[in-house]
């Protein structure tokens, strides 16, 4: 989400330091996070974090299932709602439970496509395996995951 | 070179991780695979594999103790399943110029197969094409070449083999011609020391052809094939000379082939046996040791001698 497709920014309609939030979904929390500050513009349906991390526990049966519990955080969100757009960016983590961990610079989410994407290096790791790519492209859902631009890396080969 | 090549040469390739590069890689996890685009390349120690396309079929998940970073607890009891680039590829199908290297051994081919599970390698070709086994000058082909990736064995169905020992120099008018092996099947045995090939062995050098049901290649240290001893029932022809025995020693060198077993010799009219029958591919000469049959003099009257 780059600046120049933004709105022109008005003035907040909320900002809150010092956050905690959950997500609800059919009635159970879904997803719990905390953000430095959070600030929302209504009209232009316009949210950005600061230091925002979120702890979201993955769809059972889904690819990310086996990862376990989610750890994601980015020092700045920007996030259209209405769109169903975010924006993580400055350096975006990503840990697992099972102890997996990701970082790159920027990620995109299009909640419309329930694509997520990425066009900056990206280095993964976890149990049996790393690997570096120069950007990627996934499902939400994790069902499939594409690095892209050049990947290297290495992947646990058994063998007798 | 080959032969001692791939037998002595080669050092094991321990099991382990497997690096790889590659331009893209796309994870479908619920398929337990995992797709390899464009200039891939996938090694362990001295052991490399490039490709245009590969796709790795990860191990079926086994269940994993969670394990957190620090500051974050789970209880003792938690388990949870290793995702798909967790798990062990167990196997690779490897496409489009596959080219293995390890060490001074290079095989090219159109396709392969690596299992992890089973530490081999089998490289095929596209029904045009035959995979290719290189080391220095030496040329190996044949229909499927399995590599052990584990021992130092490679097992080749339908082997092509051309002794560089026997191809001439250039501007060498005394070798006329290469020596060629052909077989159904070559098994390269490091313990032995030696290259076997079984069913429908033919040995073929200028107008000489030797085929019988098994023959070994034995080489000197420095690689060079020095005696095919072939066995179980032999023949030879060249011309109109045709010769059978028990057993066929070829030394590359002497030019020699030495036949031995109830050796018999028959070229024209003539019928001969012997202890032993030697024959100088170049000279053509052929000599009988203890020799004893039937010689029919050329000419419109002549008869036989014995």
């Amino acid at each position: 989400m780059s600046e120049a497709s933004l709105p022109p920014e008005g003035p907040a309609d909320l900002v809150l330091q010092e956050v905690a939030f959950a997500r609800l979904a059919d009635g159970q929390i879904s997803s719990r996070g905390t953000a430095e500050q959070l600030t929302y513009r209504r009209s232009a349906g316009r949210l950005l974090a600061s230091q925002a991390a979120l702890r979201l526990p993955p769809r059972p049966g889904s690819g990310l299932a086996p990862l376990g519990l989610l750890y994601l955080s980015a020092p700045r969100v920007e996030a259209e709602t209405t769109a169903r757009r975010g924006e993580g960016s400055q350096g975006v983590r990503l840990d697992s439970e099972r102890g997996d961990r990701a970082r790159t610079e920027r990620v995109t989410y299009d909640g419309s496509r329930e694509l997520v994407t990425s066009d900056t290096a990206l280095a993964a790791q976890g149990p049996g395996y790393r690997v570096r790519s120069r950007g990627f492209v996934a499902r939400a859902d994790g069902s499939e995951v594409q690095l892209v631009g050049g990947v290297a890396g290495r992947i646990s080969g058994g063998g007798r | 070179m080959i032969l001692a090549a791939l037998a002595l040469a080669a050092a094991v390739v321990p099991p382990g991780p497997l690096d790889f590069t590659a331009q893209t890689l796309r994870t479908e996890p619920k398929e337990r695979r995992a797709y390899l685009h464009g200039s891939v390349q996938i090694s362990r120690g001295d052991f490399v594999v490039l490709c245009d396309d590969a796709v790795a079929d990860f191990a079926q998940e086994k269940p994993a103790r969670a394990k957190l970073g620090k500051g974050k607890k789970v209880q003792k009891s938690s388990m949870v399943a290793p995702g798909l680039l967790g798990s062990e590829v167990r196997h690779f199908t490897l496409d489009g110029h596959v080219r293995m290297q390890r060490g001074k051994r290079i095989a090219e081919a159109d396709h392969g197969e690596l299992d992890n599970e089973a530490q081999t390698l089998v490289l095929t070709g596209n029904g045009k094409e035959d995979p290719v086994l290189r080391d220095g000058p030496e040329t190996l082909t044949g229909e499927r070449i399995l590599f052990h990736l584990d021992s130092e064995d490679v097992n080749v169905v339908r082997p092509r083999l051309v002794l560089r020992r026997s191809v001439p120099d250039a501007g060498d008018e005394k070798t006329p011609s290469p020596t060629r092996v052909e077989a159904s099947k070559l098994f390269l045995d490091r313990s032995e020391q030696l290259a076997r090939f079984t069913d429908e062995v033919v040995v073929r050098r200028g107008d000489m052809t030797v085929r019988g049901p098994l023959m070994d290649a034995r080489y000197d240290k420095s690689g060079e094939v020095t005696r095919l001893l072939l066995s179980g029932g032999v023949e030879m022809r060249q011309g109109d000379r045709r010769a059978v025995a028990q057993k066929a020693d070829y030394d590359p060198r002497a030019k020699e082939l030495i036949l031995t077993g109830q050796p018999r010799l028959f070229d024209g009219g003539d019928a001969l046996a012997g202890e032993r029958i030697t024959v100088n591919l170049d000279s053509h000469e052929v000599r009988v040791d203890r020799a004893h049959g039937l010689l029919r003099p050329r000419g419109p009257t002549a008869g036989g001698v014995r």
